[in-house]
């Protein structure tokens, strides 16, 4: 009787890998700036120096957006239409966040978390990213017929707001726009001080291969990165 | 010939002056396009509460667009 017990409890496991090892989803988001002609109006009654800089960016920033692949294990996210120089706007600040040209990758295994930067020097490089501290709360809402869970990422060093996201554990993928990951559920919404991603589209185990791009790049993290970049355009930063 | 006894002198000997214009022309549109594109991208940033040095890659196409428009 218990070696029956094991051969089904074995099974059951089994079966549970295999098909966690096959889950795969595609999530679009939209991505919409946090700043409205209400904030503007508040900045003309400032008689800020500022306006004239965010009529321009609300004005250039409209919604883009992004696309973030999945299986249980990996995730891949990029903007959906990256722009070519003659399509660029001056402070199009909504596409510059949801994160222009670059792409971001996580591996939960070996718990890698990297933006891929291939523009700016003279190889691509996979920039570590920060780790996340999140605060879980019970607050909830529904968000395309999904039970949410609100929670903060409490380790931000974000001064204005820190970054809110709302994951559903009904979708068991641990992933979100950009570096965002690591919750009990897939981010649905969250919520930056500059711009709000909202999910528009999911899909759960398409047809299609869900493929995860291998990142190809040297590992570096984000300081070295930085001053990397200060020293090719010093001439930048001292003028 | 000897340079030993040469006096130095402070007027500048330019060969044409159009070539000189030109140049000069050049460094004004990079410093121009460096200070306000800078300046709305950081004020942009720190409105909108986030890091400029996270989007330099948007900035430095802003500034190029700049300076190719500054020298026609």
């Amino acid at each position: 009787m218990k070696k029956r017990i094991l051969f089904y409890a074995t099974l059951v496991l089994f079966t549970i890998s295999i098909s966690a090892q096959n889950f795969t989803g595609k999530i679009t988001y939209k991505v919409s700036l946090n700043f409205t002609e209400k904030d503007l109006k508040e900045l003309e009654l400032n008689k800020d120096k500022a306006v004239n800089t965010m009529r321009q960016v609300l004005s250039n920033s409209k919604d883009t957006d992004v696309i973030l692949n999945f299986n249980t294990y990996q995730s891949y996210y990029k903007v959906v239409n990256k722009l070519e120089i003659n399509d660029r706007k001056p402070l199009n600040m909504t596409y510059a966040i949801a994160g222009s040209g670059k792409v971001y990758y996580i591996d939960l295994i070996t718990k890698k978390n990297y933006m891929q930067e291939c523009d700016l020097l003279e190889k691509c490089y996979l920039i570590e990213q920060p780790k996340l501290e999140w605060q879980l709360t019970q607050q909830t809402k529904i968000i395309g017929g999904y039970v949410c869970y609100k929670a903060i990422n409490s380790n931000s060093k974000n001064k204005k707001q820190k970054p809110v996201a709302w994951y559903t554990p009904q979708i068991s993928a641990s992933f979100g726009p950009k570096e965002y990951f690591g919750l009990p559920g897939l981010i649905l919404e969250l919520e930056e001080a500059a711009v709000v991603f909202k999910a528009k589209e999911i899909v759960l185990n398409p047809k299609e291969n869900i493929e995860i791009e291998k990142m190809l790049g040297t590992i570096i993290t984000k300081e070295e990165y930085n001053k990397k970049l200060q020293k090719s355009y010093s001439n930048i930063y001292t003028n | 010939m000897s340079f030993i006894n040469a006096t130095a002198t402070n007027d500048e000997i330019l060969p044409t002056t159009k070539e000189a214009i030109e140049v000069v022309e050049e460094f004004g549109c990079a410093s121009d396009c460096t200070r306000s594109t800078r300046a709305a991208h950081i004020m942009a940033a720190t409105i909108l509460g986030v890091d400029a040095n996270d989007y330099i890659d948007e900035y430095l196409l802003n500034y190029a667009a700049c300076y190719y428009n500054c020298i026609g």
